[in-house]
């Protein structure tokens, strides 16, 4: 209830507040014509965090053809560059659900490894817009969580092309999956529906476990090659080479996820590549988590006590798991949960003990880390992406918000 | 309306034609045998090219020429109004019901679904009545490869045309909880492997190699364009069916070699509905409608038309749409959808402009025969 209070109130200020670090409209707007393409600009702010713990005051950033390509530090703004206060690295939503519904699961079988979620996505969905404008430049996309193992997720851009294809980063492939109660909630036992193939599938986290050891056993034990498609992609998730991105909100699921890796590598199959999705309590089991290296992406804090699967996430879960040493990212997720954005998940975060570097981190560089783009995106460094979002005040505080974001260049919010 | 020079000018002496007023071949009756010619105000050949004061000369059905002229000894009945091709709408299920949906399965791409056509169906002749002479008959939207559509005569009950098109459903409409596959992905590995695994002259060889055209169904841009990429990926050729918000994706569409077939739509639909059409039309990309009389009523295809004219469309455009395109969507552009010579004689007589709402249609002729007389009380 406090919490709810909080949030209101907080949205109220955050309505209110004024954005006087952006310059009054038409002050600038003659000159700020970019380039035909509209991906080439100079951004000055007050301060720039740039997620690798130096903080650049006063600086121009220069952004050509998408890219970051110069940073000066200590000048002052120039009559063409667009101006905030604060400019942070564009946030990167591990978790992100925009428009993964049931079609982006195959559910007449509950292990499909090869299926890619690329073709459950809607580019023109409205939900990427909002998604760009909370200041997210980068999602990881999973098809939906009613498979077991569910198929391979998609790194893309949440601005920009309205072609799929362009807008997908390379990164690491991640087959995705679920263990708890969401594969098996819909599922109705052997004397249910005959007509249906739901009454095969697992209705207990039992037999959700049994399926992921079943397929990655049945993977383990085929020949290396012409076992067919699914067999192929489990070889390579057996072999670290794939990731694994595995939702488990409660204790005995993530507990679940770390012994079936653990019994792979005993087996002598591999060593699996594990990240936990939606790892709720994941700082119940630190040790675990820590002795098998493996990376955690949160869900949304609750708004009512518990996340989905009744797990307990209090404030302080980041900060536990800052305190453990494990890498952890936070997410929106489906946006449903707590405002629905990032920035309020970082807000929250910080409430419950981390710093403002910290929270930075952990929507930005740690989970371009675990996606595997941190070439690309993740931090303000010369080179990279210019995925930026341009803060009307300290980012996260609840007065602070977006005003700005650019997504490779793509001006997806103009504070103008 | 017929007039009275051709009442007293006709030579027609066809042993079917006992209509007592008209010595036009009676409705109903089977092709004439014999030579007749039609002389009407305007005729509009289909490709954009109106003859004034036209003549069109119909031998056994077929076409025989058409322009200012009759041969010798044939003569001239003329009509007051104006003479189109007979319209032909893409999806049509009168009469169907729902034996084109073989709902145990996704796929069975050798379906035939000219097997579900019933052509004594009543309500085939309101479509005649608004100048369809031909419709694609096609398997139900909800399978992904539900089979062969058929183009059939709701005039004659003749199929014209059977295995014309692969039909394929690619949007969330095949989709659902139940039967396999459930989901996106899934429709693309099923129907890649179905393709992949297709025996040489079964029809999705033949649409891999070009010799069978498919009718896509995609719905949104999102599917739309996964669609288009699939179909030139697999050299196919034909049309996309419901693409209906496309314009700022035409140049994917352009680039598959596709075509659009646009479902039902009315004045009142959205702007970028209407800007679809208008950036085909401009990319020179050929598009028609779907007549879907079985769920819209028979005048549909022809309020779409005019709804798009109201919209920027060019009444060129619109009866291209309603006529020549279609035949050449559906793999029968080289016998119908156009007045000229050798085609069969499928012909409407208007009131008036064909793509004017206020035209009504007066006279039908069905591979010559005269199927259709809005003055003896046929429906309209």
């Amino acid at each position: 209830m406090i919490l709810t209070s909080f949030l209101l109130s907080g949205a109220a200020a955050a309505l209110a507040a004024p954005t006087a670090s952006v310059p009054a409209a038409g002050s600038l707007a003659g000159s700020l014509a970019g380039p035909s393409d509209g991906t080439s600009w100079t951004v000055h702010a007050e301060k720039v965090y740039t997620s690798t713990g130096e903080t650049i005051e006063n600086a121009l950033i220069l952004v050509k053809d998408g890219k970051i390509t110069a940073i000066t530090p200590g000048v002052e703004a120039t009559r063409d560059s667009i101006s905030a206060k604060v400019v942070t690295a564009g946030m990167v939503d591990a978790s992100a659900r925009v428009n993964t519904g049931l079609t982006s699961v195959e559910q007449s079988s509950e292990v499909t490894p090869s299926i890619d979620a690329k073709y459950g996505i809607d580019p023109f969905d409205v939900r990427w817009a909002r998604l760009a404008k909370s200041g997210v430049t980068t999602t990881f996309i999973a098809p939906l969580n009613q498979n077991v193992v569910g198929g391979m997720g998609v790194i893309l851009k949440t601005a920009g092309a309205a072609d799929l294809e362009k807008r997908m980063v390379e990164g690491a492939d991640m087959i995705c999956g679920a263990i708890g109660s969401q594969p098996s909630q819909r599922n109705s036992p052997a004397f249910g529906r005959p007509t249906s193939f739901y009454n095969r599938r697992p209705t207990t986290r039992m037999g959700v476990e049994w399926e992921w050891r079943s397929a990655l056993f049945e993977a383990g034990q085929a020949a290396a090659d012409g076992a067919g498609k699914d067999i192929d992609v489990l070889q390579d998730v057996l072999a670290g080479k794939i990731g694994t991105f595995v939702q488990a909100y409660t204790t005995q699921d993530i507990r679940t996820a770390v012994f079936l890796k653990e019994e792979m590598m005993k087996e002598g199959f591999g060593t699996m590549n594990l990240v936990i999705d939606c790892g709720a309590e994941a700082w119940k089991e630190p040790d675990l988590l820590t002795r098998t290296n493996t990376a955690v992406v949160l869900p949304p804090f609750p708004s009512q006590g518990r996340t989905r699967d009744s797990a307990l996430m209090p404030l302080e879960t980041a900060k536990k798991l800052r305190d453990a040493g494990i890498t952890f990212a936070l997410s929106a997720h489906d946006g449903s949960d707590t405002a629905g954005r990032i920035d309020v998940q970082a807000g929250l975060a910080m409430r419950g003990g981390l710093t403002r570097e910290e929270a930075l981190r952990a929507v930005t560089i740690t989970p371009a880390q675990i996606l595997g783009i941190a070439n690309r995106a993740g931090t303000v460094e010369v080179g990279k992406d210019a995925d930026l979002v341009l803060w009307n005040g300290e980012p996260f505080e609840i007065t602070s918000r977006p005003v700005g974001v650019l997504v490779g260049g793509t001006l997806a919010l103009d504070p103008r | 309306m017929l007039t009275l020079t051709l009442l007293a000018a006709s030579v027609l002496t066809a042993p079917t034609a006992p209509g007592a007023g008209s010595l036009l071949p009676t409705a109903g009756a089977p092709a004439s045998a014999d030579t007749f010619a039609l002389r009407a105000t305007s005729v509009h050949i289909g490709d954009g090219t109106v003859v004034s004061n036209g003549i069109v000369v119909v031998k056994d059905g077929v076409i025989q020429s058409v322009g200012n002229a009759a041969p010798d000894g044939v003569e001239v009945m003329d009509v007051e109004g104006h003479i189109a091709p007979g319209f032909i709408g893409l999806r049509e299920g009168t009469g169907v019901g729902s034996e084109n949906n073989e709902s145990t399965r996704k796929l069975t791409p050798t379906a035939d679904v000219s097997r579900a056509f019933n052509p004594e169906h009543p309500s085939w002749k309101h479509l005649v009545a608004q100048g369809f002479t031909a419709v694609v008959v096609t398997p139900s939207s909800s399978r992904i490869a539900g089979g062969t559509a058929a183009v059939v005569s709701p005039a004659t009950g003749e199929i014209l045309k059977r295995r014309a098109m692969v039909s394929l459903g690619m949007s969330s409409r095949s989709l659902s909880t139940g039967v396999e596959p459930t989901s996106y992905a899934g429709l693309y590995d099923h129907l890649s492997k179905a393709f992949a695994d297709a025996d040489a002259k079964s029809p999705l060889a033949m649409a891999k190699a070009g010799a069978m055209p498919v009718l896509i169904e995609a719905v949104n841009r999102a599917e739309v364009m996964n669609a288009a990429r699939f179909a030139k990926g697999l050299g196919l050729k034909g049309a996309i069916l419901g693409a209906s918000r496309s314009a700022d994706i035409v140049d994917v569409i352009k680039d598959s070699g596709l075509s659009v077939v646009f479902e039902p739509v009315s004045a009142g639909a959205s702007r970028r509905v209407h800007e679809s059409a208008l950036a085909l039309e401009k990319a020179g990309i050929p598009f028609a409608f779907t007549a879907d009389a079985n769920r819209r009523g028979p005048a549909a295809m022809r309020m779409t038309a005019a709804a798009f004219m109201r919209n920027g469309l060019s009444p060129k455009t619109a009866l291209s749409a309603m006529t020549q395109n279609a035949a050449d969507i559906a793999g029968v552009g080289e016998t119908h959808g156009s007045i000229a010579k050798g085609k069969s004689a499928d012909l409407v007589v208007w009131s008036g402009n064909p793509t004017d709402l206020t035209s009504r249609v007066l006279h039908v002729f069905a591979a010559g025969s005269h199927v259709h007389d809005a003055s003896a009380g046929d429906a309209r």
